[in-house]
């Protein structure tokens, strides 16, 4: 098994947090390390424009 | 002095429900206040704001994008101070003391070496690009999201399993891993069976019961709503299984989802046969079909899986008194009187569809917002017809706002709307505790029915499951309190609240028993 994924199912997690911050503090609360990231929407057009590019690229 | 309303559109501008939620509550705790609201512009919200009288001309042609505030207060004065420090608060640029967040995920992952477990909860259109650089750095990922495409789930766990890693979800409300609850989970102990759920509030409810019983969990796999589909093939489901198959600490699997697809059915059940050597209980509600293997069992609901889990890890399983039960549901007819409906108003999806598999197989005809056919979906979720059940946690009511976990406000409000409703017989509802739920669940809903007591004596009953442990931030025993104060009916498990609901409205005997053996484990 993945020596990453030992890790978690012992309880030692190191997370990062995408989006809703109460997620965050709860795991903080329970002693895993937590990094935050804050999500800012992308504007739709420029979303549509990497989807497009991304298929493209692929 | 006369009350006032005052609000403000902010066009174009997005905040999280949550933080939203936080400038409501806090707004709603300032001298002079009635009631207030930050919320998106959405259609559920103008709604939720014309209820509590907090809709006004320019808030109503507001558009989804925009941002909307509103308080009503005891004066003009008091009503623009609220508001004022309502906006105040919204515009504040990160809540002091927590730490530093990135606003760029590569630099996050780049900066931190050691990451193991990435938590996404991004709108579902995004969550591709969030989950692939966490899975291309050796990071599994549990998935909150919703309405995430079937061709971006594929691709994700596909490329998760390919590097011998989780991707949990989307829409995987729970998980507990190592011990630790991850998104919604509750504080239980630690112990030899393991969970893997394609349903947040069922590995919360399993869980919950087995911890309360005495017995604990190892690992709950939380694998989002679809894994057991034709489409999904239950691609993490098995990858948890094999890992529970190689955990020492664990002695019995239990797997919980809604009814899965036919060939995703029959894939595990090969799977199951093939590549396991552990005991199996299978809690797949609704689903119609029977196995008859000695170490696979199926459970009827998840009352009946904890209690067969139970016994199969050497235990003794004390759930569910029929006698005591069957006087409940007598105490509960005699306050029902002559009033025909059940009700039921829910937030966990799970304990929704349990208490409607439940109380469909009594009482035939029970309309739903996730119907268990099209012939009983409601015309308008809003509205309950006949005997009803809604899982208010459902898209209708969350657009734009705070799972009525966190946020118990539309909830209270349909709760008063049934409890006045003069044909209403009986009133279920759960109260779920636990990590990200509200701070005071019980308390805030034993208000709501404090407030329509002064209007009507002969309140029909309530009966309240309350989801959680004495270990949980809200305690069990202080929830259950509150809401016994209010003359509510508590009950131990969603399964035995349903059958009690459903038996106070029974006559014929034999039906009556059919239903207590048939959903409480009884051979």
């Amino acid at each position: 098994m993945d020596e990453k994924l030992k890790s978690i199912l012992k309880g030692e997690i190191q997370a990062v947090n995408v989006g809703l911050e109460i997620f965050a503090d709860e795991l903080e609360s329970q002693g895993a390390k937590v990094i935050r990231v804050r999500f800012i929407r992308r504007p739709k057009l420029e979303k549509e424009l990497k989807d497009i590019l991304d298929i493209l690229g692929s | 002095m006369m009350p006032a309303t005052k609000s403000r559109v902010i066009k174009n501008v997005f905040k999280d429900s949550m933080q939203l939620m936080q400038v409501t509550e806090a707004a709603r705790g300032l001298p002079g206040v009635i009631d207030a609201a930050a919320v998106m512009a959405t259609q559920t919200n103008k709604e939720l704001l014309r209820r509590t009288g907090l809709l006004s001309e320019e808030i109503e042609e507001a558009k989804p994008d925009d941002l909307v505030v509103s308080v009503l207060a005891e004066d003009e004065e008091k009503a623009n101070d609220a508001l004022n420090r309502m906006i105040s608060l919204i515009e504040k640029p990160m809540e002091e003391g927590k730490q530093k967040a990135y606003i760029s995920l590569e630099e996050a992952l780049n900066e931190n070496q050691g990451l193991n477990l990435g938590i996404v909860s991004v709108p579902g259109e995004y969550a591709r690009e969030v989950v692939v650089p966490m899975l291309q750095r050796g990071i599994s990922v549990h998935l909150f999201s919703d309405h995430v495409s079937v061709e971006d789930e594929v691709y994700m766990k596909d490329y998760a399993l390919e590097r011998g890693l989780l991707l949990l979800g989307p829409s995987a409300g729970t998980s507990i891993l190592g011990g630790k609850g991850i998104a919604f989970a509750n504080s239980v102990r630690r112990g030899p069976v393991g969970i893997v759920s394609a349903s947040g509030t069922g590995l919360q409810e399993l869980s919950v019961i087995l911890s309360r019983a005495g017995t604990g969990i190892s690992q709950g796999f939380g694998v989002g709503g679809r894994d057991l589909s034709d489409q999904i093939m239950g691609k993490m489901t098995k990858s948890s299984i094999s890992i529970l198959e190689e955990d020492t600490e664990t002695d019995v699997v239990c797997i919980v989802s809604k009814p899965p697809g036919e060939r995703a059915m029959t894939e595990l059940l090969s799977f199951l046969r093939e590549k396991t050597r552990k005991r199996y209980v299978l809690c797949l509600l609704g689903w119609e079909g029977n196995i008859k293997e000695e170490r696979i069992k199926i459970a009827p609901s998840l009352h009946a899986a904890a209690k067969f889990c139970i016994e199969m890890v050497g235990g003794e399983a004390e759930l569910g008194d029929f006698e005591k039960l069957l006087a409940i549901a007598e105490e509960i007819r005699e306050r029902a009187g002559k009033r025909r409906f059940l009700r039921g108003l829910f937030t966990g999806g799970t304990l929704a569809y349990e208490a409607l598999i439940i109380s469909s197989q009594a009482l035939g005809d029970v309309y739903s917002n996730i119907p268990i056919s099209p012939e009983f979906r409601l015309r308008d979720s809003n509205v309950s017809y006949m005997h009803t059940i809604v899982d208010m946690g459902e898209e209708e009511f969350t657009q734009g706002r705070a799972h009525p976990m966190i946020d118990p406000t539309l909830r209270n409000i349909r709760v008063k709307e049934e409890l006045l409703d003069r044909d209403v017989a009986e009133l279920m509802i759960d109260v779920m505790l636990g990590y990200a739920s509200h701070h005071d669940p019980a308390g805030s809903v034993a208000k709501a029915v404090q407030e329509i007591r002064s209007s009507k004596d002969d309140l029909p009953p309530l009966l309240v499951h309350v989801c959680g442990t004495e270990e949980d931030k809200q305690n069990l025993k202080m929830q259950e309190k509150k809401l016994k104060e209010v003359g509510s009916f508590i009950f131990d498990t969603n399964a035995e609240m349903s059958v009690a609901a459903s038996l106070s409205l029974l006559q014929n005997e034999e039906s009556k028993i059919r239903l207590l053996k048939g959903y409480l484990g009884e051979e």
